[in-house]
C-alpha cells in the first residue's frame, strides 16, 4: 500500500517540478523576523507584530515556466473593516527609467467613493513615502462587503527554481521593505478611519 | 530543549517525504546540447561512453551529499556564495558563484543559442535553406534569446499555462523515440548494445568522455537544499538522488542504444574518413527521427526540440537575471545589477546581461557548429570548479567548526568528497574527447576565469575592503539572512527552520 501511495503521489502532475509547498513562505517568515505566526496552511500564514500594531496575511503563489517556476509572495493587509461596494484600485509606479510617482487606476467599481479615495492617497505624503520604495509587482486596494484590503505582490520574497540550469534562488525581503509595508498599511488605515 | 536535540529530533521526524524528494530530484532535460552530447558521446565512445556516464553518475551522487551538508549548515538565499564565503573566503566565493552561474551561462547558454536555431530548422528544409542564405540558421537562436529577453523584461511569461503538459510531452517524446528505436529492426549492424564494445585497453579514452557524460546530469544538486527537511534524510536523500540520476541515465542509455541502432555513423565528408561523423552533428537527430517514424517523426521531434530550445532559453533569461540580482544584494556584484524597472519590476540590467552574454558570444563565434563541444566542456569545467570549491568549503567547515550543528551530515566523510573532487579533477584533466585538444576548452575557460578572478580580487580588496581569503563567520552570514534575534550563538538558521516546521 505504501508503495502504491508513493507511486500515486509521484505521478500526480499537479505542480511544477521541484516546487516545494511552503518552502518560500518559510523563508519570507524568517525575513519577517520577530512576529507571531498563525499558519493556516502550508502556503498561507497570518502574522502580527507582538505589540499588535501591524498584522497581515501572507500567501505564496506559483508562476510556472517551462523547466522553471517562480514562487511569489502575496501580502494582504486589512485596512478597514467597514463594508463597501466592491471596487479595485491598481497602484503602480510611474516612470520609464526612474520611479517618478504612483499611478492609480480603477479596475472595478468606479464610483465617487473610489475617486475620492484616490485623491486622498495622492495627497497623502505618508502613503507616497511608504509605497515608493517597495518593489511591488502588483499592488491593489480592494474593497467589498468584508472591508478594504491592501494586497501587495512583492519582488523581494520571491524565489526562482529552474531545472536547467539548476538554480534555486530566493530574493529576500529586507527589513526596510517590511517597515514600508507596515507604514503603508497604517497610513491607509488612518486615511480610511478619518473618512 | 537544546538546539542540538531540536536538530536531532527534526532529523528523525522531518516534514518532507520520499515522493517529494524524488519529484524534486533531477529529471530528463530535453535541451539541444544535452541531446547532441548524448548522440555524439555514444557515437564516439559507444560502450566507453556508457561507462563514462556511470562514473559521472557516481561522482554526482557523491557531490550531492556535500551540497546537502552545505545547505544544512547555511540554508540561505546566497547558497553557493555563502557556502564558499564561510569555507574559503570572499574572493573564492565570488569566483565560484560567477563560475557556477554566469560562466556556465556564457558557455552552455551560447551552445544552446547556436544549437536551438540549428536544431529548430534542421527538420524543416525549406526554412533552413532560406536562413542559411541569410546568415545561418543559428541566427534563429539569437532571435529566440532576444525575443525571450524582451518578453521577460515586460514580465510576460510564456509556457506557464502548459508547463506540466509540455514537460511530460518532452519526457514522453524522448522515451517513445528511444523505445521505438530499440524495438524496431536495427538499420546498423552493431558489435554490442552501444556500438563499439567497452574496452579497457585505453583507460584515457574512457576518462576523456567523463566530462561530456557529466553534462547529462546537470542540476543534480537541485534537491539538496531539501536535506534538513527530509524525513530520515541520511537515507532518503541518497535514495531520491540515486533513483533520479539512474532515471536520467536509463533514459539516455535507451536513447543512445536507439540512435546507434538506427543511424549509420558515416563520415560527413567521404573523402575525409577521419573528419566529423554524422553522429557528431545535429543532422543525426532528424535522420534518427525519420528512420524511426518517417516524415511525421521528423516533424514531431523537430517541434519537440523547437519547444525545448525555446523553453531552455526562456528559463535562462528568467533565472540568470534573478541570480545576478541576488548576487548584487549579497554584495558580490555592483548595486546597479539590482535595478528593477519602475513599472514591470523586472531586473532589466540582469536581463540585458543574460541576453548579451550568449548572443554576443554566438555572434563572435559566427555560430560555428564545431565550437559546440568546446563550449559544453568549458561549461562543465565551470561547474566542476564551483563543485570543487563547495566541497573544499564543506571540508574546511568540518575541520574549523566541528561544533556547529548540522541538520544533515554527508555520510562516510571524507570519502564522497574525495571521490567527487578527484573525479572532477581527472575529468577536467582529460576533458578533451577524441578530435579535440585541451587548449580548445581550457583557453576560453581560462581567459574568462582569469577575468573573473581579477574582478573578484578588485571587488573584495578595493570595494568591500575585506581580506579576500579570510573565511566569513557562519553566524555573520546567518544574522544577515535571518536577523540577529533568531540566531543564537553556535546555532544556525536550521533553528529557524526547526521552529518554522514546528509551527507548521
Amino acid at each position: 500500500m505504501a508503495v502504491l501511495q508513493t507511486m500515486r503521489q509521484f505521478w500526480a502532475p499537479k505542480q511544477p517540478k521541484a516546487y516545494r509547498v511552503g518552502a518560500t513562505l518559510q523563508k519570507v517568515m524568517r525575513n519577517l523576523g520577530d512576529m507571531q505566526f498563525d499558519q493556516q496552511s502550508l502556503s498561507h500564514v497570518r502574522f502580527a507584530s507582538k505589540d499588535g500594531t501591524f498584522s497581515g496575511e501572507l500567501k505564496e503563489k506559483i508562476e510556472p515556466l517551462l523547466f522553471a517556476h517562480t514562487v511569489v509572495s502575496e501580502f494582504s493587509f486589512s485596512v478597514s473593516d467597514r463594508p463597501v461596494a466592491p471596487f479595485r484600485i491598481d497602484i503602480r509606479h510611474g516612470g520609464a527609467i526612474k520611479r517618478t510617482g504612483l499611478v492609480y487606476t480603477v479596475k472595478g467599481g468606479n464610483t465617487p467613493v473610489t475617486a475620492s479615495l484616490i485623491r486622498k492617497m495622492q495627497v497623502s505624503d505618508k502613503v507616497q513615502t511608504a509605497l515608493m520604495p517597495l518593489d511591488f509587482k502588483h499592488c491593489q486596494l480592494m474593497g467589498d462587503a468584508s472591508g478594504i484590503r491592501l494586497v501587495i505582490e512583492h519582488f523581494g520574497g520571491s524565489e526562482v527554481v529552474a531545472t536547467f540550469p539548476a538554480v534555486r534562488r530566493y530574493i529576500r525581503i529586507t527589513p526596510a521593505q517590511i517597515n514600508c509595508m507596515r507604514d503603508a498599511s497604517q497610513a491607509l488605515q488612518k486615511l480610511l478611519a478619518a473618512d | 530543549m537544546t538546539l542540538h536535540k531540536k536538530l536531532e529530533a527534526h532529523l528523525e521526524r522531518g516534514v518532507v517525504g520520499f515522493p517529494t524528494a524524488l519529484a524534486s530530484s533531477v529529471g530528463v532535460i530535453m535541451a539541444s546540447p544535452v541531446i547532441l552530447t548524448a548522440t555524439s558521446g555514444f557515437g564516439m565512445g559507444g560502450g566507453s561512453f556508457a561507462l563514462a556516464m556511470v562514473i559521472a553518475l557516481i561522482m554526482m551522487l557523491a557531490q550531492t551529499t556535500t551540497f546537502a551538508e552545505a545547505a544544512a549548515i547555511l540554508p540561505t538565499s546566497g547558497s553557493t556564495y555563502d557556502y564558499i564565503a564561510c569555507g574559503l573566503g570572499r574572493f573564492l566565493a565570488i569566483v565560484g558563484t560567477i563560475s557556477a552561474y554566469l560562466i556556465v551561462h556564457l558557455f552552455a547558454g551560447t551552445s544552446e543559442t547556436i544549437l536551438s536555431g540549428i536544431m529548430a530548422l534542421v527538420n524543416f528544409e525549406h526554412m533552413n535553406s532560406v536562413m542559411e542564405a541569410h546568415g545561418g540558421s543559428w541566427m534563429v537562436g539569437v532571435g529566440l534569446v532576444c525575443l525571450f529577453g524582451i518578453l521577460n523584461a515586460f514580465g510576460i511569461h510564456v509556457f506557464g499555462k502548459v508547463e506540466v503538459i509540455l514537460t511530460f510531452g518532452m519526457w514522453a517524446t524522448l522515451t517513445i523515440f528511444g523505445l521505438a528505436g530499440v524495438l524496431e529492426a536495427p538499420a546498423v549492424k552493431l558489435d554490442s548494445l552501444f556500438g563499439s564494445p567497452l574496452s579497457f585497453a585505453d583507460p584515457e579514452a574512457i576518462l576523456s568522455l567523463v566530462g561530456l557524460a557529466m553534462f547529462m546530469f546537470v542540476g543534480s544538486e537541485l534537491v539538496t537544499p531539501l536535506a534538513p527537511e527530509l524525513k530520515n534524510s541520511s537515507k532518503t536523500l541518497p535514495r531520491a538522488m540515486g533513483i533520479g540520476l539512474v532515471g536520467v541515465a536509463s533514459c539516455m542509455f535507451l536513447y543512445g542504444m536507439a540512435v546507434l541502432r538506427q543511424v549509420e555513423n558515416t563520415p560527413m565528408d567521404p573523402k575525409n574518413p577521419n573528419g566529423a561523423h554524422l553522429l557528431d552533428t545535429p543532422m543525426a537527430i532528424p535522420a534518427f527521427a525519420e528512420h524511426v517514424m518517417g516524415p511525421f517523426g521528423r516533424i514531431w521531434l523537430g517541434l519537440g526540440l523547437l519547444f525545448a530550445g525555446g523553453a531552455c532559453i526562456n528559463t535562462l533569461v528568467a533565472a540568470v537575471p534573478r541570480i545576478i540580482y541576488g548576487m548584487a544584494l549579497d554584495g558580490a556584484l555592483p548595486k546597479f545589477f539590482a535595478y528593477l524597472h519602475p513599472r514591470f519590476k523586472t531586473p532589466w540590467v540582469g536581463i540585458l546581461v543574460a541576453v548579451l552574454m550568449p548572443t554576443s558570444y554566438a555572434i563572435y563565434l559566427d555560430g560555428n557548429l564545431d565550437s559546440i563541444f568546446a563550449l559544453v566542456l568549458a561549461a562543465v569545467c565551470a561547474w566542476g570548479l564551483a563543485y570543487i570549491l563547495v566541497t573544499l568549503s564543506v571540508v574546511s567547515l568540518r575541520i574549523r567548526r566541528p561544533d556547529f550543528p548540522r541538520a544533515y551530515k554527508s555520510p562516510f566523510f571524507p570519502i564522497p568528497q574525495i571521490i567527487s573532487t578527484v573525479g572532477i579533477l581527472i575529468a577536467m584533466w582529460y576533458i578533451a574527447p577524441p578530435g579535440m585538444t585541451r587548449a580548445d576548452v581550457f583557453v576560453p575557460f581560462g581567459i574568462i576565469l582569469g577575468i573573473t578572478a581579477i574582478y573578484a580580487l578588485f571587488w573584495t580588496v578595493v570595494v568591500q575592503k575585506q581580506n579576500p581569503f579570510k573565511p566569513v563567520d557562519i553566524e555573520t552570514v546567518l544574522e544577515e539572512e535571518f536577523g540577529k534575534a533568531e540566531v543564537l550563538h553556535g546555532s544556525s538558521a536550521n533553528n529557524a527552520a526547526v521552529l518554522g516546521s514546528e509551527a507548521a
